[in-house]
């Protein structure tokens, strides 16, 4: 991760850390105490964390203006957001065309995504995944999954 | 006693069980080989499914999974430079230079057998060191237990790779997510919805924390050039033959016992284990070819050690529901999804289901020898299924599994929240291997600290009429102190667990 991506981290541990030490001001002193400890402690190092990120920042910068070797390639980011969007679109779309149809056209996407061209790979592995999942949960486990807005 | 273990056997030897388990050695061999993936990985997505059958063989097909898991890793560390877990980065070290000598067959090999000595010498001390403890851990108050909680996590923070701050920090966020729902006292706390009126669910957030770092670096990272070492053709007789354990078995000895103690001890598990019978053995080493040039010795310490550390990490989480990695609070979380719970009362309440387990252990692990010596030629390709296939199938496995728990749509959600959240952590080298246990013994600790207020009146109190509560917090302040030292002195790895 870079510097930036850790400070934001931290500033949002902090963030969060004071939001919810809030909260629990409004708790019995039984039931707020423990957690209002374990939030300042998390605050007071993400704090110190912080303070450390912005001072290897600092190394950094002198470091590459040393430097006369190019930085290591990273992954590119741009990926994992799409593949994290789209796996928040499938889960939303449970309630809506129902679990095992959105199973079957978010498996294939994500095999075309990643570069899969033979249609017949792009058309098998999604059927074959669909029926394993509706052997498994429906048929052994007697799960109900859901089945969607259409078929409710 | 002896009747409850012949009872453990004749119950662990169903056709189901025996099924089980060896369906359960398949998975751990496979998702070990997988690039990215690990026996955790498999575990979590499995453990929705083990609802659906008895207790007794869910828990052993986890320990099936995890066992096996454990050692397959060393299969591609062997034939492809690639530790398969990170277990198996000490056996790459002699495994791939024996592999690229011609002696791929003899490494795989002696892995396995390695692995079977180690955790056979496990399931012993699982057999007649658990009851032990077990019997007089149900003499401990809340106050010891409150102690013995915080020596395992303060374990854990001294033993996790990285800074010492970012290990507390985890272990903080995990102890903050384990106070989400009712308080000991009754009263609901940061329950935002109603879904978290009973707490964060332990088996989506484990899903989320240890599947979707694993795909998301497997979406990130091209994956290193795999050079593939083709075992030889020719017939090797190691380790099938007299001479061989006379030269050899008092590493296998050594290894196993040092591997026991360290599966026993919070926090240290499988790979530090590992390093350490390696390392033991390359001291005491006066053989050649020198270790890291393919010395066999070195892969069976290495694999022996690990296998050994894996069952044993059960007698701590057994005997006082405190599990010591990821792998054993996974059993844990099997056990409590079907309604037992994990410490002192499991043996007196429901001691012919734990002596199953125990002997269903020698036997998970006859399979695991038996369908690692035939299948080792194969597992090494597995390597080289593409991630488009594995994506896609393991995404959505994880999903419905996490729905399956409660059969709640919030779980979902839930496990992809806590992905993020772990994916997020791992990037700022941040170990989630603190969070987990944070999470799982936080209620744990603040239970029997409320309890030990209502008993004692004060902590003071509780601490220092209680001498065994108090030497436990004493050692959880020395490892937190030695930690520190030592981190001082040796700079922390950046790696993270």
């Amino acid at each position: 991760m870079t510097r930036l991506g850790e400070k934001v981290g931290y500033a949002a541990m902090i963030l969060a850390a004071a939001v919810l030490i809030y909260v629990s001001r409004s708790y019995a002193l039984q039931d707020g105490a423990y957690p209002h400890i374990v939030l300042t402690l998390l605050a007071i190092l993400a704090a110190v964390g912080l303070y450390q990120s912005f001072r290897a920042s600092r190394q950094d910068q002198e470091r590459e203006e040393a430097a006369t070797q190019p930085e290591p390639e990273r992954g590119a980011m741009w990926p994992v957001v799409i593949y994290i969007g789209l796996t928040m679109l499938f889960i939303l779309s449970w309630n809506w065309i129902g679990t095992l149809p959105a199973v079957f056209i978010f498996s294939a996407i994500l095999v075309v995504l990643n570069g899969e061209r033979r249609i017949w790979m792009i058309i098998a592995l999604p059927v074959v995944l669909t029926a394993l999942l509706y052997v498994v949960f429906q048929s052994f486990l007697y799960l109900p999954l859901p089945r969607g807005f259409f078929l409710r | 006693m002896t009747h409850l273990i012949l009872q453990g056997f004749a119950a662990s030897l169903t056709p189901l069980n025996i099924g089980l388990m060896a369906l359960g050695v398949v998975i751990g061999i496979v998702f070990a080989s997988l690039p990215g993936l690990t026996g955790a990985a498999a575990m979590t997505m499995l453990l929705p499914l083990s609802y659906g059958m008895p207790a007794v063989s869910a828990v052993l097909l986890l320990i099936a999974i995890w066992n096996a898991a454990v050692w397959a890793g060393a299969v591609p560390a062997v034939v492809m430079n690639i530790p398969g877990t990170s277990a198996a980065a000490a056996t790459l070290l002699d495994g791939h230079p024996l592999a690229m000598q011609g002696h791929a067959q003899r490494a795989i090999r002696t892995s396995i057998i390695g692995a079977f000595v180690g955790s056979i010498a496990a399931a012993i001390a699982l057999l007649f060191v658990a009851p032990l403890i077990g019997n007089v851990v149900i003499y401990l108050g809340p106050a010891e237990i409150f102690a013995f909680a915080s020596f395992g996590l303060t374990l854990v923070v001294s033993i996790t790779r990285g800074t010492l701050s970012k290990s507390i920090i985890s272990v903080l966020i995990g102890l903050f997510i384990g106070t989400v729902g009712f308080a000991p006292s009754g009263f609901p706390r940061f329950a935002f919805t109603p879904n978290l009126l009973s707490g964060i669910s332990l088996i989506p957030a484990l899903i989320g924390l240890f599947t979707f770092p694993e795909l998301i670096n497997l979406i990130r990272h091209r994956r290193p050039r795999i050079v593939q070492v083709e075992p030889s053709q020719e017939r090797d007789l190691f380790l099938f033959r007299a001479q061989d354990w006379s030269r050899h078995w008092f590493n296998f000895v050594r290894s196993a016992v040092i591997g026991v103690f360290m599966g026993i001890h919070p926090g240290a598990g499988p790979t530090i284990s590992s390093f350490i019978t390696y390392n033991e053995a390359r001291r005491v080493n006066k053989s050649d070819p020198p270790f890291g040039e393919g010395n066999i010795d070195g892969v069976i310490a290495s694999d022996t050690g690990a296998n050994a550390a894996v069952l044993s990490g059960l007698i701590p989480a057994f005997t006082l529901g405190i599990p010591g990695s990821v792998d054993t609070v996974i059993i844990i979380a099997a056990l409590t999804l079907h309604g037992l719970q994990p410490g002192p009362t499991l043996f007196m309440q429901h001691a012919p289901f734990v002596y199953t387990i125990f002997a269903g252990a020698f036997v998970a692990n006859i399979l695991m020898l038996v369908i690692g010596l035939f299948a080792a030629r194969w597992t090494a390709k597995l390597a080289l299924v593409p991630t488009r296939f594995l994506l896609p199938i393991v995404t959505v496995v994880a999903l419905v599994g996490a729905f399956a728990v409660n059969n709640n749509w919030f779980d979902v959600l839930t496990a992809l929240l806590a992905g993020l959240l772990g994916y997020g952590l791992r990037s700022m080298g941040i170990s989630t291997v603190p969070l987990l246990l944070g999470l799982i013994l936080g209620p744990i600790l603040e239970t029997n600290l409320y309890q030990a207020l209502q008993v004692y009146g004060s902590l003071w109190s509780a601490i220092f009429t209680r001498p065994i509560a108090l030497a436990f917090l004493l050692l959880s302040v020395a490892s937190l102190v030695h930690a520190l030292i030592t981190r001082r002195h040796h700079k922390a790895g950046s790696d993270v667990v």
